[in-house]
């Protein structure tokens, strides 16, 4: 299933970029590029059965004394 | 239906958990605190002027200022609410509904259906929701009626029975997910006909999640009691299970599990259109629909492994909304409106 999905990641990447040539040759393409290359590699992690960290793992964290601040003024 | 959207189903267990037999009250506490922060939507509502949150951002905090936060603040708040939105739908699908079918497989096909409702526009998804929740009110009707013969009032006795402490203190995940969620609708503001009409939207939308909220959580209480309410992940779920007159009419968790699919839909629909939207501004991108793939690709993998299973999830909803959309849904509106007091200020 994850190949597929990959696989599927791949396909529509390539047709995004032929459509990129053929009708949004004046919009930025590095973007859109960089969030496909970020979901292929994802899925291929996926397909590898690589572990991937939840992103609360690596947002929260990040955002505890925030969240601990914010929770202690409203509550 | 965004509101109703996740809560429903994760958030039942939890409330009954922790205000017991007072978990309908709870519920009205949390109503009443939504109610209280709708003013400052409105207001911030009342001055975007611009025809897109964007451009309001760039008056406010200038180019990079404005791009910057529309790129952190989609990224942090309403794409990762997706992910564990999604993550939630098909936990819930694989322990109850299809535990043979690969975890993959259901994601991607509930984004199929997203990325096709994100990709026709912000106006067919409010048209089409228009259309089901009438009969999504409906089926939550039928559904109370049909437990009607198994209630028992003695569940919601003593009242208060431990003050209104943890009362409190059970509403607060339920203040933060969904409720405070509200700042997304911030990027959908731009769409309304008359803005003038926000706060009546925004009012009706509250009493009427409140209203399926209370009944849900209230019949809920009276059918299995606090005690057994707070032992199941899904008891609203669950209670629709235990409906069977004559022997004939029953099987209603398929008719709750269908209405719930929609509801979800029209959560996660909205949680990818704002995260388009943000990103597209953020990144300079006019056609907007060429980020709803590669983005459903990131979110296809992430809900997959948002959390390692779904105990670690309900208590993240339980412990972490309530900061997590303070900040993102009451701190960082708050701060704009200020600023644009201040911007607006006659010299």
């Amino acid at each position: 299933m994850e190949m597929i999905i990959f696989a599927s990641g791949l396909g529509l990447f390539v047709y995004e970029s032929v459509q990129w040539r053929k009708s949004y040759r004046n919009e930025p393409i590095a973007f859109p590029s960089l969030l496909y290359l970020i979901g292929l590699a994802l899925a291929w992690l996926s397909v590898r059965h690589a572990p991937i960290p939840a992103p609360a793992s690596i947002l929260l964290p990040v955002f505890k004394p925030v969240i601990d601040t914010v929770s202690s003024w409203l509550g | 239906m965004f509101y109703l959207g996740s809560a429903m189903l994760s958030l039942t267990g939890l409330l009954a958990e922790d205000s017991g037999q007072d978990a309908w009250l709870s519920v009205l506490f949390a109503l009443l605190v939504h109610v209280l922060t709708i003013p400052l939507y409105i207001a911030l509502g009342k001055q975007i002027k611009e025809p897109s949150l964007g451009d309001y951002l760039t008056r406010l905090l200038g180019s990079i200022g404005g791009r910057s936060l529309a790129a952190v603040y989609v990224l942090m708040f309403p794409f990762f609410i997706y992910t564990l939105g999604m993550f939630d739908l098909t936990q819930f699908i694989n322990t109850l509904v299809l535990p043979r079918t690969p975890t993959s497989a259901t994601i991607l096909l509930f984004t199929i259906v997203i990325v096709a409702g994100c990709y026709n526009g912000i106006k067919t998804i409010g048209r089409t929701s228009e259309l089901l929740f009438p009969f999504l009110i409906g089926l939550i009707i039928i559904i109370a009626a049909s437990l009607s013969p198994d209630i028992e009032w003695k569940h919601l006795l003593p009242v208060m029975d431990h003050g209104f402490s943890p009362i409190v203190n059970a509403s607060l995940p339920f203040i933060g997910h969904p409720y405070w969620e509200m700042s997304i609708f911030l990027f959908i503001v731009p769409y309304l006909k008359d803005r003038n009409k926000l706060g009546a939207i925004l009012l009706h939308s509250a009493w009427i999640s409140g209203a399926v909220f209370f009944v849900s959580m209230t019949i809920t209480l009276l059918a299995l009691g606090p005690r057994l309410s707070s032992h199941l992940i899904y008891p609203a779920y669950f209670v629709t299970r235990t409906i069977s007159i004559g022997e004939f009419y029953e099987r209603f968790e398929e008719i709750f599990t269908f209405a719930w699919y929609i509801m979800i839909y029209y959560r996660l629909s909205i949680l990818l259109f704002v995260t388009v939207e943000g990103l597209s501004y953020a990144f300079s991108i006019p056609s907007k629909q060429r980020l709803l793939i590669p983005l459903a690709l990131i979110g296809i993998t992430l809900s997959k492994y948002a959390a390692p299973n779904v105990i670690v999830q309900l208590n993240g909803v339980h412990d972490l909304p309530f900061g997590y959309s303070g900040l993102f849904g009451v701190l960082l509106p708050a701060i704009l409106l200020i600023i644009g007091k201040i911007k607006n200020r006659p010299a």
